[in-house]
């Protein structure tokens, strides 16, 4: 029966550990001294079940099917793609890096931004002018000739155009330009301009009738008439002859 | 490149001849190592000199920063045990290894039957144990039993600390005869 206190020690002892107090009790200890014995014949054995486990030698042709394979490798050809593969790669990889870099440079259009932004409906324009009641409504050209100049509406452009949120963008707002998209522009003078705004502003405010001053202007009835006109007549073009020095007898051309 | 006469994509070196001879040297004086490192992992000869040889197919192609004779023993043993526990794993042929060591214990002279059924069931057992020890403690055991107990020479070929080798062998052997009690 081994000692208790050195039961532990034993084996720390047997692997080679240096305990001097372990060393003088198996001196008197026969116990131990057994035990150690045993501890020690079985740590050979398994050291020479080891020795045995990796003993031996490479066969004689070793060194040559070394060779062998060696020079297989080398005539093996590859496959075509084997090239490609890195290439490839570092390709997928540049793109990567690229979209990246883009995607960062313009600070790209956050998620709650989009679900912000108001639904875009291109086929239809605006209903409502942006200036209506600041600008008065103008009427059709007529043949008096007040308006000196009429433009065909323009395409309401900006309304095809999604709308993003002023803060991820650096330029100016778009307002007045929407406004004049919106409405077809038209050039009068100025005086024509502020009688047109104070009649506008008078039929706005109740202080004048619109339809009198239609009335006043011409009938109804007048008005709801189509348009007739005297048809057109056109005369044949005489060109008389010239004389020699270059100027004609009567006028010079005759409708 | 001087070291290199032709080198092809996906590792296909040609040496140029006085690295062939340096290759050569080194083919010759540590093929035992090779060899008995994937015998340690495989206990199959058959296995363990395919997998020897494959890695040595590897060296030939790293050959150029491998030239140094400690170097190459080192790198070389790492990837031999490397080489041969990929093998394990993808072929489990512990019935075939078990059934090297029985037919190596009957052909041994001057043993009684009973000597060699004690020494089989012994070595079995061993077998086990050692492939229940982690990594770190089971080559640290395998290179100690090839090179002869040589602490320095294990040092040197796993590169890591004496001291490291010592306390590894140590927890190693006593695991090893815990199981083996």
């Amino acid at each position: 029966m081994i000692c208790e206190r050195f039961k532990t020690r034993l084996k720390d002892f047997a692997l080679g550990a240096d305990d001097a107090e372990f060393r003088a009790h198996v001196d008197d200890c026969a116990a131990c001294r057994a035990a150690l014995d045993a501890e020690r014949a079985l740590l050979a054995s398994i050291d020479r079940g080891l020795a045995q486990m990796v003993e031996g030698e490479p066969s004689g042709d070793f060194a040559a099917h070394v060779r062998r394979r060696i020079e297989q490798q080398a005539a093996t050809p590859r496959p075509w793609f084997a090239g490609w593969v890195p290439v490839t790669a570092a390709a997928l990889a540049l793109t990567a890096l690229v979209a990246f870099w883009m995607i960062r440079r313009t600070g790209g259009v956050p998620d709650q931004a989009k679900e912000k932004a108001p639904p875009v409906n291109i086929s239809k324009p605006p209903r409502e002018p942006q200036m209506a009641g600041k600008t008065p409504p103008v009427s059709p050209p007529s043949n008096t000739g007040s308006v000196q100049k009429h433009r065909p509406p323009r395409e309401p452009q900006m309304a095809a155009t999604p709308s993003r949120p002023p803060a991820l963008t650096n330029r100016p707002p778009r307002e007045p330009q929407m406004a004049a998209n919106r409405e077809p522009e038209v050039l009068v003078s100025r005086g024509q301009l502020a009688a047109v705004m104070q009649m506008y502003n008078s039929v706005w405010n109740g202080k004048a009738d619109g339809s009198s001053l239609i009335a006043q202007a011409a009938p109804v009835e007048d008005a709801l008439k189509p348009l007739v006109r005297d048809e057109l007549k056109i005369s044949p073009l005489v060109i008389e002859r010239l004389s020699e020095e270059g100027q004609s007898n009567s006028s010079p051309e005759k409708r | 490149m001087d070291a290199l006469v032709g080198t092809y994509p996906e590792a296909v070196v040609i040496l140029d001849p006085s690295l062939e001879r340096e290759f050569e040297e080194r083919l010759a004086d540590s093929s035992a190592l090779a060899f008995r490192v994937a015998l340690g992992v495989l206990r199959n000869r058959d296995d363990a000199e395919d997998v020897a040889q494959e890695a040595f197919l590897r060296a030939y192609q790293s050959f150029a920063r491998l030239r140094d004779r400690e170097r190459f023993r080192a790198w070389l043993a790492r990837i031999t045990w490397r080489l041969a526990l990929d093998r394990i794993r993808s072929t489990r042929r512990r019935e075939a290894r078990e059934t090297v060591v029985m037919m190596e214990d009957l052909n041994s002279p001057q043993r009684t039957v009973e000597d060699v059924r004690a020494s089989r069931e012994f070595e079995q057992r061993l077998a086990r144990a050692l492939d229940a020890l982690p990594e770190k403690l089971r080559v640290v055991l395998v290179l100690s039993a090839i090179e002869g107990h040589d602490v320095s020479e294990v040092s040197r070929l796993l590169d890591v600390a004496e001291g490291t080798v010592k306390s590894r062998l140590f927890h190693a052997r006593k695991k090893l005869a815990e199981m083996l009690r």
